[in-house]
């Protein structure tokens, strides 16, 4: 059975709602409403179906023929899908899958990400293509178009001329400034990154309201607008359960479906924890419906359609401001830096390979939610300590390719809590969704030992090296950071806190 | 059981057994998250019918009762509405209002 096969019309983009009526308007004039209401309840047509007139909305994706039976659910044929931020890590890769599932796939990108990895002195460490090749490539190696503008998304004349050209059935926005120390280095970049991703988001939604209101919006956020909370409550997937309640002065309240406390972690979090209420009261201002994706650390190189040719790779970032933990300790490993754990490294995070993020996208694009739903999954595939995370990329390095790895604790340059609890609940994408990790976390670090260790990668990252250590500090000192002991992997023993991940209602969270 | 205006007769009004109705809608977080809860208490009981209806599709009866905000709960014996009550409510708090209405 597919996890969408019993979904209806009321999930799809391609219905349009005839004579929705807004019963928050009940107030007003019942008489109103009551006219508005045809004899036979609320119709719909379908964009893609016109020779159906205004009928019922109950057909099932299983039944309906614009619905097509894929190894990831039923996916609409042919959807229109537009990507905000494609020339990205993310953007592009899942602009390759998605094409070759059948989408067809339209994207914008302002090239921000590589001008500011520019700005940092780095590069990507996985030479890629300009657009213009990865383009073309793709035609050659996938048999798909992909189109493409170059725009800022904060120009709304320009963005809303492309979604009315597009139409699209679905938004997927990644078009942010993604680093959390690129927004802690001084008040320039703490603003250019909030201007950018709130205000760009808001202009955005904006947009869509207007020319696509029936859009399914995939809205990236992150594990780290949560925070770590030291009371360890659990970390819901954005919204309350229903069996959580307050309790206060002997009298309780249900807290079920409200918007769980967030304690983001630098101003780049903050920035998503503003797009996150957003999206929120525009759905239910407006009936738009979207994912806000709660995505924990992504590592990794590979998917099939990446790996399909040079020119399709998907960019790797090492420096201080744009690597990400995993990516950068193989890099360290392999420039023959010992791996820079930030204080106790005892810090625990939510992780998942690229490979399964591209194939949780596909997922939450086969699964609208309802006009007017705000939804949110956390989506990740396991919780690890940083620690932890040197220990399995020096024994990989080590065991696989013969190099010898070790470990540094530094100086903490950010202001987190090194040792905390972390209960986190990841059940929506796997018990709704269908969604089940494949890639081992040590079969995607082998991988990208493989393909930085080839020569022309190789000499990338020493070209890069200055930029790998830490610099940028949360208190907004210029100074060093100290290395307070280097240490042999397999020396050191975990402590303090375990990693608790609830994956199914069987494990007796509720 | 989600229902319609169209149904509410047979399911609600007519119903041998005492119904408890939940109004919801899209756009209420709240609502989404108690369906599952409902779920289950339609599934372990066979004294009471469980249901649910979106507001916004079936504004019939949604203002012949005069709904005014959601979740809203309502139970009805023998076609009588018999009790109402709005705002999210706990797993525990909808059993109490259950055991003490029906
Ligand atoms: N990579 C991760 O580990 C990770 C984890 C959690 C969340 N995310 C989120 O996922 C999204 C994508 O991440 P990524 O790693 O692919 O980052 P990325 O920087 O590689 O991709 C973002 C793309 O958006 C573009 N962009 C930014 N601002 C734009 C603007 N104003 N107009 C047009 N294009 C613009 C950039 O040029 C870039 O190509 C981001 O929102 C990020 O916060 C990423």
């Amino acid at each position: 059975m597919q996890h969408n096969e019993e979904k209806t019309c009321w999930n799809c983009p391609a219905a349009l709602l005839k004579g929705n009526v807004d019963f928050r308007a009940c107030g007003q004039s019942i008489a109103v409403i009551q006219n508005k209401i045809s004899e036979e309840g609320l119709l719909i047509e379908c964009t893609r179906r016109p020779e159906l007139g205004m009928f019922e909305p109950s057909i099932t994706f299983e039944q309906c023929p614009e619905w097509r039976e894929t190894q990831y659910g039923y996916l609409l044929k042919e959807m229109r899908v537009m990507i905000l931020g494609i020339d990205g890590y993310l953007g592009w890769t899942l602009a390759l899958k998605i094409a070759k599932l059948g989408c067809r796939v339209s994207g914008i990108d302002n090239y921000l990400r590589r001008n500011a990895v520019a700005e940092k002195g780095s590069k990507s460490v996985v030479p890629i293509a300009d657009m213009e090749t990865r383009l073309k490539t793709a035609k050659e190696q996938h048999g798909v178009d992909i189109d493409f503008r170059e725009l800022d998304l904060l120009d709304r004349d320009e963005l809303a001329e492309y979604l009315r050209e597009v139409q699209p059935e679905a938004v997927v926005h990644y078009g942010e400034i993604p680093s959390a120390p690129y927004s802690m280095v001084d008040a320039e970049h703490a603003i250019r990154t909030q201007h950018n991703n709130t205000l760009g988001t808001l202009g955005v939604l904006f947009l869509i309201k207007e020319i696509c209101p029936e859009a399914n919006i995939l809205k990236l956020g992150t594990m780290g607008e949560y925070g770590t909370p030291l009371t360890g409550r659990p970390i819901f997937e954005g919204l309350f359960p229903a069996d959580a309640v307050l309790t206060w002065r002997g009298q309780e309240w249900s807290m079920g479906g409200e918007l769980t406390p967030r304690d983001p972690a630098s101003f780049y979090h903050v920035s998503k924890v503003q797009d996150t209420f957003n999206v929120y009261e525009a759905c239910k201002y407006w009936w738009l419906r979207s994912y806000d994706v709660m995505q924990g650390v992504i590592f990794g190189v590979h998917t099939e359609e990446v790996a399909a040719h040079p020119d399709l790779r998907t960019r790797l970032d090492v420096d201080e401001w744009f690597g990400t933990v995993i990516n950068r300790f193989v890099a360290q490993a392999v420039l023959g830096i010992p791996l820079t754990v930030y204080g106790s490294g005892e810090q625990i995070r939510g992780y998942l390979a690229l490979e399964d993020a591209m194939e949780c996208m596909v997922r939450l694009l086969s699964s609208p939610p309802e006009p007017g739903q705000y939804d949110v999954v956390n989506q990740l595939s396991q919780l690890y300590k940083v620690k932890e995370l040197a220990e399995i990329v020096a024994r990989v390095g080590s065991r696989r390719h013969g190099l010898t790895v070790r470990i540094q604790r530094v100086e903490n340059p950010r202001i987190e809590a090194d040792e905390h609890p972390f209960l986190v609940v990841a059940k929506k994408l796997r018990e709704n969704l269908g969604y089940q990790p494949k890639t081992p976390l040590e079969v995607e670090i082998d991988r990208m030992f493989t393909l930085l260790l080839q020569p022309r990668v190789r000499g990338r990252l020493e070209s890069v090296r200055d930029t790998v250590f830490p610099k940028t500090w949360w208190s907004g000192e210029h100074k060093e950071t100290m290395t307070l002991e280097v240490y042999e992997p397999g020396t050191h023993v975990m402590a303090g806190y375990s990693p608790d991940l609830v994956v199914s209602d069987h494990d007796g969270d509720e | 059981m989600e229902i319609s205006d169209r149904d509410f007769d047979e399911k609600v009004l007519s119903s041998e057994k005492p119904v408890l109705l939940e109004y919801w809608a899209s756009w209420c977080p709240p609502c989404h998250t108690i369906k599952k809860v409902l779920k289950k208490l339609d599934g372990e009981d066979t004294w009471f019918r469980v249901v649910t209806i979106n507001v916004d599709r079936n504004l019939g009866y949604a203002s012949k009762y005069s709904v005014k905000g959601v979740p809203c709960f309502m139970i009805f014996k023998q076609g009588e509405l018999i009790h109402r009550e709005v705002g999210a409510r706990s797993e525990k708090q909808i059993r109490a209002m259950l055991n003490e209405h029906i």
